[in-house]
């Protein structure tokens, strides 16, 4: 479960300061899927970071599994950044210069994972998203939806219970977007908690609930039938 | 633990294929400057380093730069008259060309003014006679000569001949072809009689030699009148010698380079300002390559690398470079060393040990540098190119 208790962040510059998350209270249940939407500047992404271990809040605590984030070293938060939560953007953010096999291998490089169980990890999840005859191809060989996918893969296959995603679908056609969230969907069934920050309505309708932020507040939840 | 990270930070080096051809070609060059630096700097302290041991009662190069320069004084085509004291024409001109180094950059005097002879004392005690029925007391013996292998006929051992000023010299032994008087040690040598080689000054000024005459007019001894018995009072007479008082001549030494700060200034603060310029290339080359895999570090940490895997991947990323770097520059000049002047040679064996462990040294702690940058970055910043 992740929460949010009282959450602000304020971004100082040197002539302004921009609070991006005013005193927010959330609450994300395990195995939940959650589309997050708002205009551009409400706070998304910041929320997004914060709950992904990417940044860190001005005031209020942030708890995932019960243990509580604010406070704890920046190595420990990368340890639970490690072990708990996967990314995927809207940009892919894959390594150029390696192949789609070395991409998705990635998270398993930073974990203690045996190579032997590795390849066997990379191939069944490939195999999955219907991406394996892509191994040795570099990311600019490939389509975005294919890119996409790997991105999937590589958060997929560390096994983390939590996965954030942030304008997924934002760089994709209509039906290649549709495609990619019968993925969430699937993640989603196999027990993970799945954030989704989004403009789309479209993508959005794919989630259990929707929340609404506007100028770093909670608008509204709404129910996804 | 440790060896875990490391371990999966050589995994990733592998896989980033640093060896970007740029960066490491401009690292060599970077280096190949440091490493020019670091001689132009030994270089430039090389006289002085000598006239420092000389002081420090350190003999052993002092006689090699003495017989330099009385060489130094000798033109090419009259050096063979005086190849009866070397055995190879060749190890001549290698002293001549040294002794040429010490005149060319005005370092004579402070050579000769700092010369120590302190093997004086002991070359007089000598007493043994050799060859014929002779003997010379210490009073007589106001020289003992050795000549070289091709004069053995002309002056076999044991014969004594007379100057013109009537000064009687013994020849005691005939020169080993082997004899390595330039390296050891010189009081040590003067006991033992197989190896010790002593030049004959009296036998040069015979020699109608002017520039010979005008070198070892040149010499002065440095030592403290305490140690310098009767009979060397004599010789220093004789040869129109002048002793300076150590005390003094330390003072004198100091001014001297006091005042000769320019001169100084061309091959001291030069290579400072190389090294410096080589440290701040390499610092660029080394951040340059960092900001521009800041994205790549930025996906490590989102997928799961801790900032202290990150960290040591960056470092021995830029290890890996900055020695592959190193080695590239030590072989361009291992086999471009004719290009330098070969009087650089010299100090070349002297500071190539230092040179090596402190260029070393620098580019580790360049290395190192870039985590600095890592610790300034929120992981969304390092993303923000993508």
């Amino acid at each position: 479960m992740i929460e949010l208790r009282d959450a602000t962040k304020i971004y100082k510059g040197e002539a302004y300061e921009t609070k991006a998350i005013d005193h927010m209270d959330l609450t994300i249940e395990d195995g939940a899927f959650v589309a997050i939407m708002g205009r551009s500047g409400s706070g998304k992404t910041t929320l997004l970071n914060i709950v992904g271990c990417m940044d860190s809040l001005t005031s209020g605590e942030l708890f995932i599994d019960g243990e509580k984030l604010s406070g704890l070293s920046e190595h420990k938060v990368g340890l639970v950044r490690r072990d708990k939560i996967s990314f995927i953007f809207q940009n892919y953010a894959l390594m150029q210069h390696y192949t789609v096999y070395e991409n998705i291998e990635l998270p398993l490089n930073a974990r203690n994972c045996k190579p032997k169980d590795k390849k066997k990890a990379v191939n069944e999840i490939m195999e999955k998203l219907d991406i394996a005859h892509l191994a040795s191809k570099f990311p600019r060989q490939i389509s975005g939806g294919e890119q996409q996918r790997t991105a999937i893969a590589r958060a997929m296959v560390s096994g983390c219970k939590y996965i954030l995603a942030d304008e997924p679908t934002g760089a994709l056609d209509s039906m290649t977007a549709g495609e990619l969230m019968k993925l969430f969907q699937m993640m989603h069934e196999a027990g993970k908690t799945i954030l989704v920050v989004t403009h789309d309505n479209e993508v959005a309708a794919y989630a259990q609930k929707t929340i609404i932020i506007s100028d770093g507040k909670i608008d509204n939840i709404k129910e996804n039938k | 633990m440790m060896s875990n990270i490391f371990w999966r930070a050589v995994c990733q080096i592998y896989k980033r294929k640093i060896f970007s051809l740029m960066t490491v070609l401009m690292m060599t060059v970077a280096v190949a400057v440091m490493f020019y630096s670091f001689v132009l700097y030994s270089f430039s302290h090389y006289p002085l380093h000598q006239a420092k041991r000389i002081l420090n009662d350190d003999v052993r190069d002092v006689y090699k730069l003495e017989y330099r320069t009385v060489l130094a004084s000798v033109p090419e085509e009259e050096l063979s008259e005086l190849c009866m004291f070397f055995d190879e024409m060749d190890e001549m001109k290698e002293i001549g060309k040294c002794g040429m180094y010490a005149m060319s950059y005005n370092y004579t005097e402070d050579i000769q003014e700092l010369y120590v002879q302190r093997n004086i004392t002991a070359l007089c005690k000598l007493q043994t006679a050799q060859g014929q029925t002779v003997s010379m007391s210490t009073e007589e013996a106001y020289g003992a000569a050795y000549v070289g292998s091709e004069l053995a006929n002309r002056y076999p051992k044991g014969s004594i001949y007379i100057t013109e000023d009537g000064m009687k010299y013994m020849i005691l032994d005939v020169l080993d072809k082997d004899a390595k008087w330039l390296f050891e040690e010189p009081g040590a040598s003067v006991i033992d009689l197989d190896k010790a080689v002593l030049l004959d000054y009296d036998y040069l000024l015979s020699k109608d030699l002017d520039y010979v005459k005008n070198g070892i007019n040149n010499y002065y001894f440095v030592a403290e009148e305490a140690d310098v018995p009767d009979i060397v009072m004599k010789l220093a007479e004789k040869h129109r010698l002048n002793f300076y008082g150590i005390s003094d001549l330390k003072n004198s030494y100091l001014s001297y380079i006091k005042s000769d700060v320019l001169a100084r200034g061309e091959s001291y603060y030069f290579p400072i300002l190389l090294y410096a310029a080589s440290v701040i290339a390499i610092m660029m080359a080394a951040a340059t390559a960092f900001l521009s895999n800041k994205a790549d570090y930025g996906i490590m940490l989102v997928n799961g690398m801790t900032k202290r895997q990150v960290m040591a991947v960056i470092i021995l990323e830029n290890l890996f470079k900055m020695l592959a770097a190193c080695v590239a520059a030590a072989a361009y000049w291992f086999f471009n060393i004719n290009k330098l002047d070969s009087t650089y040679h010299m100090v070349m064996s002297d500071s190539a040990v230092r040179t090596a462990f402190l260029c070393t040294g620098t580019v580790v702690l360049i290395s190192v540098m870039p985590v600095m940058f890592i610790k300034r970055y929120r992981i969304n910043d390092m993303l923000a190119e993508k």
